[in-house]
């Protein structure tokens, strides 16, 4: 078998005779020349190697050897007759005999060898048989195929058979549906989806084919996970063919054969892709005809022709709905099919969606992606034209006097807010989570931009100041603080050295390092550069120009939490500023109110902070319009003012419209609207309603939770919440383990302070309730013993009424009252008889230390002046209190009425 | 079931030499070696996943631009990679003393080839053999074996009708059995 001679007299010999029937074989082996016995041999050795049918070498994709298997039992199965083939396999016709009827059988090209295979594919066949929704064709079994006459053994499903099926897309053309209707069918196809993925099951190949329509006009999704069973990669489609099949509906994450990211949203992908089919009649790519890579590459990187420019009568928000359901992205699809089915419901009962047109912003970072190296060198050249700008500029304002100096250099500043501009356009609103993997490029690029200013610049320190100022800037929108700082004092630093010249860009500086100094927690860094930038401004200004109001504002939020009193003086210098310079209708001044509201709220002043929001309220209206999140959020301290002082019923309009607007504004997943539904429970436990209290809060802390990590104040908040509503509705397990998470969760903040001491009242109010009242003093005590617990007056009062609370329940009269002036002590605000928290309090200690009768007349004495708050309906430690005869009144009395 | 719009079309080749099939391969054992590796670390085990890898090797490597001169000549040196990928792990592994050899997901690749051929290091040398006495036998088995290609792909790889492949592919595979036999 050496000799290539030799071999190719062998191999046509061979040839010849594998050509033959094997019985007709040993006569042509016969007829062989008998002097070359090798030879005969060779042959004769070959054809018997032809012969083993042993599966040497035998490729895994037995496509092109499957013989026919009509006429063949496949489980309980007669197959009937082939109805489709393609690269993945074979769809039969197959009939049942118990119950009799017709079912689809497909047959898997390939075979499935390891145990360990076979265990999957029947693991994944029986999520499959799970699967029992009308719009999805039923898997009724599935097994395999013995090997038997060269096949090998093969994997098959039977499947519910769709009689008079029409795919998708055609069904919708050959009838000639409107939009309407389709939009309805494709809402079928989503729920069926739905379906799936809320068991698990994530299709991966929803193509139009996959999508049928039966005689009955029922909309039935087929090969549901057929595809990971069959193919060897989720979504990677075989060499052969098959690919151009499915490649239109394929996702940027399968053509990149990112596997691991194949998830729900790659049919969210799958499924925009269908709704553009429906709504336009054409796929939103052509990838006809082109080759593969420069397919793929459209794929992950072109943007398809607007549904509304591709068909007549097709809505915008067609466009919206598709770009976000086909984002190259998965995390901006929608979360979910049901998502999309929701979205569609509300395009039909003309109502917003929640897709919006696509910002400027985000395209500008689309280009940027797709040119990344290309930006840099853009970025330069706006840079450079921008400086030849500002060099003629500083031409002219070098050497002149300060105040002018001063001015000026803010038409230098105009320039450079709009290289600010751009470098926001390119940028802005990018995520920290979707920014790793340009985090990298964009650092190095704003590195070489300061270094290109400070190298290129060094002349013209006024124009590198603002620059290196607009990069600080740069880095401070990607909340990378402590580049922010490290360039903003760099630019503080080269304006204090060029004295009065420089002073208005010290200004500037101290001002944007003051907001990253806040990022940063440095709230005294901050409070220091405000009030320099205040003086130099004052000096530059004067005392009454209104930008100094603006600052005044951002030093008022700065010290609203730790100098309440200082920051109301700033606000009302700020208010008086803001007024003067911008009118009474300024919608600055009104936010400026909102914001000594705010602190009004904390003090307990709650009829000042009502007057403060009605004053501002309106104003925001008129200037930013009905539903800006901002009205949403005067809306909601003005109903937790009505709440505090007593007229919940109030409360729950206010807030229901707060939720209405935020809700629009922001959208039903943002934490602001997470936070109104923390408000709406507050509101329910004030009507006496625990259980849509509980409900509210449920909402609020599932909300929360999607948005912020674990440890966030406002999810901690809402968690604690919870965990005291839990306990009021007797669920003292749940209530516990509620209240342990969030102790053990709640950082060492003042917020996580607040949090942990909400933690622990609740647990207790379960100690005192179980007897255990030891323990709830020492844990109340080792609150009140953190150091940092002196500057909080609302969490001593609280702690010290928790305590007033357990000594009262064992009779220890003396050290509750003790405890109780305590509390009252850490906050006067509580010995004024009008507020409701105080009515509550005294009320609840009253009844625990055994004199019912002596809350009963606080409550009425309260509720003549107006006091109407049912929480204590919902309260166990007022049983003793709801036992008394005279109580029934009371409560009606307490039970708000709508007023007419 | 959709028709096939086309199958997979020869790579753009704008104006630029074809790179060499040693750069090629070179670049495509690497790729090939790290998805055979990763896709069997989470997929398990399945036979259809020789052509996924190359399948993706190929979207990989064509789109990084490179220009080579038809789908042929990819998937030849594809399927050559593939070859030296699992042979060259065959190979280490046999070196390594046993017990010392912590399994890796490549390992599993390799039992999939295994379970058809009883020794993959043999049939390497007996592929060197062949190749001396007819190397268009050796082309086929390496489409069809090791990249896991259909009689047409394999067909349409070597330009020429599924009928030669047919018959090659039977005289190669019985050929082989002969020499194993022998060996």
């Amino acid at each position: 078998m050496t000799r290539d001679g030799h071999w190719n007299r062998v191999r046509d010999l061979f040839e010849a005779a594998a050509e033959l029937a094997p019985e007709a074989r040993p006569a042509f082996l016969a007829g062989l020349a008998a002097h070359d016995a090798p030879l005969k041999q060779a042959v004769a050795r070959l054809l018997a190697a032809d012969a083993a049918d042993d599966g040497f070498l035998e490729p895994p994709l037995p496509a092109d050897r499957l013989p026919s298997l009509v006429g063949r039992r496949v489980g309980g199965y007669r197959i009937v007759r082939a109805i489709a083939s393609g690269g993945m396999g074979t769809v039969w016709e197959a009939e049942q005999d118990q119950p009799r009827r017709k079912v689809a059988i497909k047959t898997l090209h390939a075979g499935l060898a390891s145990p360990q295979a076979r265990r999957r594919f029947h693991f994944e066949a029986e999520l499959l048989a799970n699967l029992r929704h009308p719009g999805i064709a039923q898997v009724f079994s599935a097994g395999f195929l013995e090997a038997e006459g060269g096949v090998p053994s093969v994997p098959w499903f039977a499947l519910e058979f769709v009689e008079d099926a029409c795919p998708l897309t055609r069904y919708a053309e050959d009838r000639n549906l409107d939009l309407h209707a389709r939009l309805r069918l494709f809402q079928s196809v989503c729920r069926a989806v739905q379906h799936a993925h809320q068991r698990g099951v994530v299709h991966r190949d929803l193509k139009a084919a996959n999508l049928l329509v039966d005689g009955h006009g029922q909309v039935k999704v087929i090969d549901f996970g057929i595809a990971r069973p069959a193919a060897g990669a989720p979504g990677s489609p075989t060499l052969a063919g098959e690919v151009v099949g499915t490649l239109e509906s394929m996702s940027p994450e399968q053509v990149e054969g990112r596997s691991a990211e194949v998830d729900a949203r790659t049919d969210v992908y799958a499924l925009g892709v269908v709704l553009y089919r429906l709504a336009t009649g054409r796929n939103p790519y052509e990838l006809e005809g082109l080759p593969l890579p420069e397919a793929a590459r459209r794929i992950r990187e072109a943007e398809p022709a607007r549904p509304s420019r591709v068909a007549r009568g097709v809505p915008r928000e067609i466009d919206w709905i598709v770009a976000r359901a086909m984002a190259k992205e998965p995390i901006r699809r929608y979360a979910a099919a049901s998502d999309l089915d929701q979205e569609i419901q509300r395009l039909l009962d003309r109502e917003p969606v929640q897709a919006g047109p696509p910002s400027r912003g985000y395209r500008l970072r689309k280009f940027c992606q797709r040119h990344r190296a290309g930006v840099a060198a853009t970025l330069v050249a706006v840079l450079a034209a921008l400086l030849g700008l500002a060099g003629v500029l500083y031409g002219l304002v070098h050497g002149a006097a300060a105040r002018a100096a001063a001015a000026e250099s803010r038409a230098d500043a105009r320039l450079v807010a709009g290289f600010t501009g751009f470098f926001r356009a390119l940028f802005g609103g990018l995520r920290p989570e979707e920014a790793d993997g340009r985090a990298l490029d964009r650092t190095r690029l704003l590195a070489q931009g300061a270094a290109w200013v400070r190298a290129e610049l060094a002349e013209r320190p006024l124009v590198q100041t603002q620059l290196l100022r607009a990069v600080g800037e740069a880095h401070a929108g990607f909340a990378e603080h402590r580049h922010a700082r490290a360039l903003l004092q760099e630019s503080i630093d080269l304006a204090r050295a060029q004295g009065e010249a420089g002073a208005f860009d010290l200004a500037e500086g101290l001002l944007r390092r003051a907001r990253v100094d806040r990022h940063l927690d440095d709230a005294d860094g901050a409070a220091a550069a405000l009030r320099e930038a205040l003086a130099i401004e004052e000096r530059l200004f004067g005392a009454e120009h209104p930008r100094l109001g603006a600052i005044l504002n951002e030093l008022g939020v700065l010290l609203a939490r730790r100098r309440p009193e200082e920051a109301l003086a700033a606000y009302r210098r700020s208010h008086a500023l803001t007024v003067a310079g911008q009118g009474e209708e300024s919608g600055d001044a009104a936010m400026v109110l909102a914001n000594m509201a705010a602190i009004e709220m904390r003090a307990q002043r709650y009829a000042l902070a009502q007057r403060l929001l009605e004053q501002a309220l309106p104003v925001v209206m008129r200037q930013h319009g009905e539903t800006d999140p901002r009205v949403g959020s005067l809306l909601n301290d003005l109903a937790t003012v009505h709440r505090q002082l007593g007229d919940p019923l109030r409360a729950l309009e206010l807030q229901l419209r707060d939720l209405e607007v935020t809700r629009t504004a922001l959208g039903a997943h943002h934490p602001d609207t997470g936070m109104v539904h923390r408000s709406l429970a507050l509101i329910h436990e004030a009507l006496g309603d625990g259980a849509q209290a509980l409900a509210e809060a449920e909402r609020a802390l599932a909300i929360l939770t999607g948005a912020f990590a674990d440890t966030h104040p406002q999810r901690i908040d809402a968690a604690a919440l919870r965990a005291r509503l839990l306990a009021r509705a007797g669920q003292a397990g749940p209530a516990r383990a509620a209240a342990e998470a969030v102790l053990a969760l709640a950082p060492q903040t003042l917020e996580g302070r607040r949090a942990r001491l909400a933690g622990v009242l609740v647990l207790a109010e379960l100690d005192r309730r179980a007897g255990e009242s030891d323990a709830a003093l020492a844990a109340l005590a080792r609150l009140l013993a953190d150091p940092a617990a002196g500057s909080d007056a609302r969490l001593r009062a609280d702690a010290h009424f928790g305590r007033a609370f357990v000594l009262a329940q064992r009779g220890d009269v003396g050290s509750a009252e003790a405890e109780r002036e305590q509390a009252l002590a850490a906050l006067p605000a509580w010995r004024d008889p009008a507020g409701a928290p105080q009515v509550y309090l005294h009320a609840k200690f009253a009844t625990l230390g055994g004199d019912p009768h002596g809350a009963l007349r606080l409550l009425g004495e309260a509720l003549a002046r107006g006091y109407r708050n049912a929480a204590l309906l919902i309260d166990p430690d007022f049983a003793a209190l709801r036992a008394l005869p005279g109580f029934a009144p009371l409560a009606a009395g307490l039970l708000p009425v709508r007023r007419e | 079931m959709p028709t096939p719009t086309a199958t997979l079309p020869p790579p753009p080749v704008p104006g630029g030499e074809p790179t060499t099939a040693d750069q090629l391969y070179a670049e495509l054992y690497d790729e090939l070696r790290r998805r055979a590796g990763g896709l069997m670390a989470h997929q398990g085990n399945h036979t259809l996943q020789a052509t996924a890898i190359v399948h993706e090797a190929w979207l990989k490597v064509a789109g990084r631009q490179h220009t080579y001169a038809s789908r042929a000549h990819f998937l030849g040196v594809a399927a050559r990679a593939m070859r030296s990928v699992l042979v060259d792990h065959a190979r280490a592994r046999r070196t390594l003393k046993r017990g010392a050899h912590a399994r890796v997901p490549l390992d599993d690749a390799l039992d999939l080839y295994a379970a058809r051929v009883p020794d993959l290091l043999e049939l390497d040398d007996l592929l060197a053999r062949l190749e001396a006495l007819d190397p268009a036998l050796v082309r086929i088995v390496e489409l069809r074996f090791f990249a896991g290609l259909t009689i047409e792909d394999t067909a349409l790889a070597l330009a020429t009708s599924t009928a030669t492949v047919e018959r090659g592919w039977r005289a190669a595979r019985a050929w082989l059995r002969v020499a194993l036999e022998d060996h």
